[in-house]
């Protein structure tokens, strides 16, 4: 009676929060509205799971280590989740490249991080869509030296961003080839054909 | 020197044992310089110990403005109003956009680059930093948790003090943490008079504490933020401050005790120059936009470093985006590049907007001025194809 009870809470429970799980090598689909590939498997924690920022997360080696968020944002939607005395940057459909650029670059100051700067700031085109690419250093609220990378593709009214966070020291250079390949595998809704 | 050794020791271990009574005063007196506690049990000791974690976590932390310039010269004001004390105190000017400034019982002192953007003069500041001094000097920080520790609520309290002073993010949330932190009307009030005396003594102008305040206050009335209009009828710092408009007031009537000191407020701006851009996009990343426009418009009233000020209404007017303020952004990104400081970005700016409004060759051309001024920019690979898709 008492393993019933547990199997049911759990079952209960599991069905009100989604749990961390392997997101396998392949085609995936995070909470976002588009899908990646990843060439091999990860950890991937859904948007529950994410403390202050929205959308899902994979990681190889845990948060504080190495992860890459996945979200699109609506016209009016924040990439960081409300908190006390944090005023919350918000995308606006129409926003120029560098806005979005400033979009997240505030949002992650908002969270923690200091000196959070971007570089290297260049278009790109995924998926048939234009966008832009950059790196993001800075550092994370315990003096941690971070480094990352993003892409921000808006698509109609939305704003699809992969943002990859992980230490310079090791971390980023460990996962920034894998990364790479995972921004240039999205896919993206209302692409062109293709063939 | 021995006798003050012993002293010391007896006063720490007096208070240590005033602090384990729960029905004990929290009179903690006047600090003599030098003074650490000794009594390594007591609960000073363990809060020192961690206030001395603290500040290592704020060294490591990337906050602290890594200026030895700018560093000096704040260590100096507070070394001004402090006199022996100074060799008590360590200065942190930390990147945050808060007007805050606090001392640790341990000689942590943080000032934050809020404060300093504020700030007028040499004596505005001398005014901020001889309050807190007189916190420091006089214990209150120690009394209010003993005060805290007979209500049976310090385990509480010193968590939330340390956290406050922990790391960047609690640095941040320091007046969430106020309600913990704040001193008593009366504390407050000691700390405006000695401090008062203190800045006066130092050459400081007495009249000057007053104008600090009354900036404030007329900044906060302009927010657009509701939760900080109201703070304005308090003062935004703490919430157990006095009401601006008494201490205004009562700042303005004891300053007339002391001969007027002429300021000088072109000094001063010389030494946050360097700085000045940096902390205003502090500012607009707080997006408060009306707030921030009221604070360049003060100080703007200086009438220098006007390209970097109107670069910033620029920015604050192009991120609002309400009826109008692309055209007055507009004006003031033009505005900008008509002065020798005008940062690369008003460039940068002005063809923004001129771009969103199909003004192809013009925001082409303030593009490749941006770049020519700023070749090695973040975004210099994507202005470049933006030059080339507006000219065609």
């Amino acid at each position: 009676m008492k393993k019933l009870l547990v199997i049911g809470a759990a079952a209960a429970l599991s069905a009100c929060v989604a749990m961390p799980s392997v997101a396998p090598a392949g085609q995936f689909a995070p909470d976002a509205e588009f899908t990646v590939n990843l060439s091999e498997d990860w950890s991937y924690w859904p948007p529950a799971h994410n403390p202050a920022m929205e959308g899902g997360y994979v990681t190889q080696d845990g948060f504080f280590l190495n992860r890459v968020h996945f979200v699109t944002l609506d016209d009016g939607d924040s990439l960081i989740r409300a908190a006390r005395g944090v005023e919350r940057p918000f995308y606006s459909t129409g926003s120029s490249e560098l806005e979005i650029v400033e979009l997240v670059t505030n949002s992650l100051t908002s969270i923690g991080y200091t000196t959070m700067e971007a570089d290297s700031i260049r278009p790109t085109t995924i998926d048939g869509h234009s966008g832009i690419e950059f790196a993001l250093s800075g550092k994370w609220e315990n003096g941690l030296n971070i480094k990352g990378d993003a892409a921000a593709i808006p698509v109609g009214d939305q704003l699809h961003l992969v943002v990859f966070l992980a230490p310079e020291l090791h971390y980023y250079d460990a996962l920034h080839s894998s990364v790479g390949d995972i921004i240039q595998s999205m896919d993206l809704p209302g692409s062109p054909a293709v063939g | 020197m021995l006798d003050s050794k012993i002293w010391r020791h007896r006063r720490w271990l007096l208070a240590s044992a005033a602090l384990l009574s729960a029905c004990a005063s929290t009179d903690y007196g006047t600090r003599a310089a030098g003074d650490r506690p000794s009594d390594l049990t007591s609960t000073e000791a363990s809060l020192w110990y961690q206030m001395d974690n603290a500040e290592a976590d704020l060294r490591r932390s990337g906050s602290v403005v890594d200026d030895p310039e700018l560093a000096g010269f704040v260590s100096g004001v507070l070394c001004n109003v402090s006199g022996d004390h100074c060799d008590d105190l360590n200065v942190y000017v930390v990147r945050n956009a808060e007007f805050n400034a606090f001392m640790a019982p341990n000689g942590m002192s943080a000032v934050y680059t809020g404060l300093l953007l504020r700030a007028e003069d040499e004596s505005q500041l001398a005014a901020v930093l001889a309050h807190e001094f007189v916190h420091f000097e006089e214990n209150h920080t120690l009394e209010m948790l003993g005060a805290a520790r007979n209500a049976r609520v310090t385990g509480m309290v010193l968590g939330v003090a340390v956290g406050a002073v922990g790391g960047p993010m609690a640095l941040g949330d320091l007046a969430a943490a106020g309600g913990f932190l704040s001193f008593s009307r009366e504390k407050e009030t000691e700390a405006d008079i000695k401090g008062m005396r203190y800045m006066a003594g130092a050459g400081y102008n007495a009249g000057s504490a007053s104008l600090i305040w009354q900036n404030l206050q007329d900044e906060l009335e302009a927010s657009g933020f509701d939760r900080r209009r109201r703070s304005a009828g308090n003062t935004g710092f703490f919430d157990t401050h006095p009401g601006v408009e008494d201490r205004i007031g009562e700042l303005n009537m004891r300053a007339a005790e002391f001969v007027p000191v002429d300021t000088d407020p072109v000094a001063y701006r010389a030494m946050i120059r360097p700085f000045l851009q940096d902390w205003l996009d502090d500012e607009i990343v707080r997006r408060d936009p009306e707030r921030t426009l009221h604070l360049i418009e003060r100080l703007s009233a200086l009438e220098t470093d006007m390209g970097v000020l109107e670069y910033a209404r620029g920015r604050i007017l192009a991120l609002r985006d309400e009826e109008g303020d692309q055209g007055l952004a507009r004006e003031a990104f033009l505005t900008s590049i008509e002065h020798g400081d005008a940062p690369a970005l008003s460039w940068r700016g002005l063809a923004e907007i001129e771009r969103a409004n199909g003004q192809n060759q013009s925001a082409a051309d303030a593009y490749e001025a941006y770049l020519s001024r700023a070749p090695d920019a973040a975004d210099a690979a994507l202005v470049e194809r933006l030059i080339e898709d507006l000219r065609g």
